[in-house]
């Protein structure tokens, strides 16, 4: 856990059907994705590591983002690129978006837990008078291209405690990757 | 000389262990362990010569690195800084350091002032973390990550080994 780039070792590997890029999940949410084999051993890449990238989605609204780790909250991650739009409140639950080739759609996460609205960070940080006074008036300010939010992302599994875990494999890969080419 | 070399595989043995089985899974706040293991490096003999220095350093971080499941890089942190120590303490001593070692541990901890002995120890672990986190990470991308984590694990780092050191001193006493 003390790592910017934590990994777990499982005891099944290539002897047991284990292949790179498999996902891994607990009952209560994901875990990581396998990325080394050996004949009996596995190392899962975590999801608490800042490299890792994963597609996920807000279940009531279907809006759909990045989810990251920010390498020091080993009980939250963040959601990044939704739409400032999207009407999301605290308690939502985020679900993986049916984008990767790994996870299928509609595996848990987490629930949303704090909403930070990167628009209104953003504006103070300028410190400028002018913007604020825009935004008073409520006339679009087109200054701001950022226009999205940071959603922190409450997990549902302790990641300090996990004991059993399943290992998924995605069947149509090989032909969806045919069809990207 | 025979007998520096037993003191520094008594230390080398009981610092390595300490370090893997013990501060590798302190997880203060979850993330942050303190590196109780730069100990070994801050009070090394300074009668053994700079390349035995650096090779033992190695050895030592290479040790680390089995317990830690990391590639190299406390080996390669452990390495730099054996071969920074000796800048490090001209720097801070300036005319008071003796390369060749006439003097004794016990010289340096009662002939020098308190902020020498203090940025002698932060310098070390500083520049130890830095090294250790920046290539961990390996890019630019995360510096305020890095920079962050260096100075919590810093201050963690600092209790714990001035801590050690003030036991060892007292017990050689």
């Amino acid at each position: 856990m003390s790592s910017f780039k934590n990994r777990i070792i499982v005891n099944k590997g290539i002897r047991d059907g284990i292949k790179n890029e498999m996902g891994v999940i607990s009952s209560d949410g994901i875990v990581g994705i396998i990325d080394n084999t050996t004949k009996r051993y596995s190392s899962i890449m975590s999801i608490l590591n800042i490299e890792m990238k994963i597609n996920a989605k807000v279940k009531r609204t279907e809006h759909f983002g990045t989810l990251e780790w920010n390498g020091f909250d080993t009980r939250h991650l963040t959601l990044n690129d939704i739409s400032e739009t999207a009407k999301i409140k605290v308690g939502d639950s985020i679900i993986t978006g049916g984008m990767s080739l790994i996870f299928p759609e509609g595996i848990n996460i987490g629930i949303v837990s704090k909403i930070i609205n990167q628009n209104e960070t953003h504006s103070n940080t300028k410190g400028s008078a002018f913007t604020v006074n825009i935004r008073d008036d409520s006339i679009i300010d087109l200054d701001i291209r950022e226009n999205y939010l940071n959603i922190e992302v409450k997990l549902h599994n302790d990641m300090s405690n996990l004991n059993n875990v399943y290992i998924i494999e995605s069947f149509n890969k090989k032909e969806f990757q045919k069809l990207k080419k | 000389m025979a007998s520096v070399y037993l003191l520094i595989l008594k230390r080398f043995i009981f610092f390595a262990l300490l370090q893997g089985l013990i501060f590798n899974n302190f997880d203060f706040y979850d993330i942050y362990d303190p590196y109780i293991c730069l100990v070994f490096i801050i009070t090394f003999p300074i009668k053994v010569d700079k390349i035995t220095f650096m090779i033992i350093s190695f050895v030592f971080g290479f040790v680390l690195d089995m317990y830690s499941n990391s590639l190299g890089i406390n080996a390669a942190a452990c390495l730099s800084i054996a071969f920074l120590r000796s800048y490090i303490l001209s720097f801070v001593f300036g005319s008071f350091y003796d390369p060749h070692g006439i003097k004794l541990i016990k010289n340096y901890v009662l002939e020098s002032t308190f902020s020498q002995k203090f940025l002698y120890i932060s310098s070390i672990i500083i520049i130890h973390h830095l090294f250790i986190f920046s290539l961990e990470t390996f890019s630019f991308k995360f510096i305020s990550l890095i920079v962050y984590k260096t100075l919590i694990t810093y201050l963690i780092s600092l209790i714990f080994c001035a801590t050690f050191i003030y036991i060892m001193i007292e017990n050689e006493k």
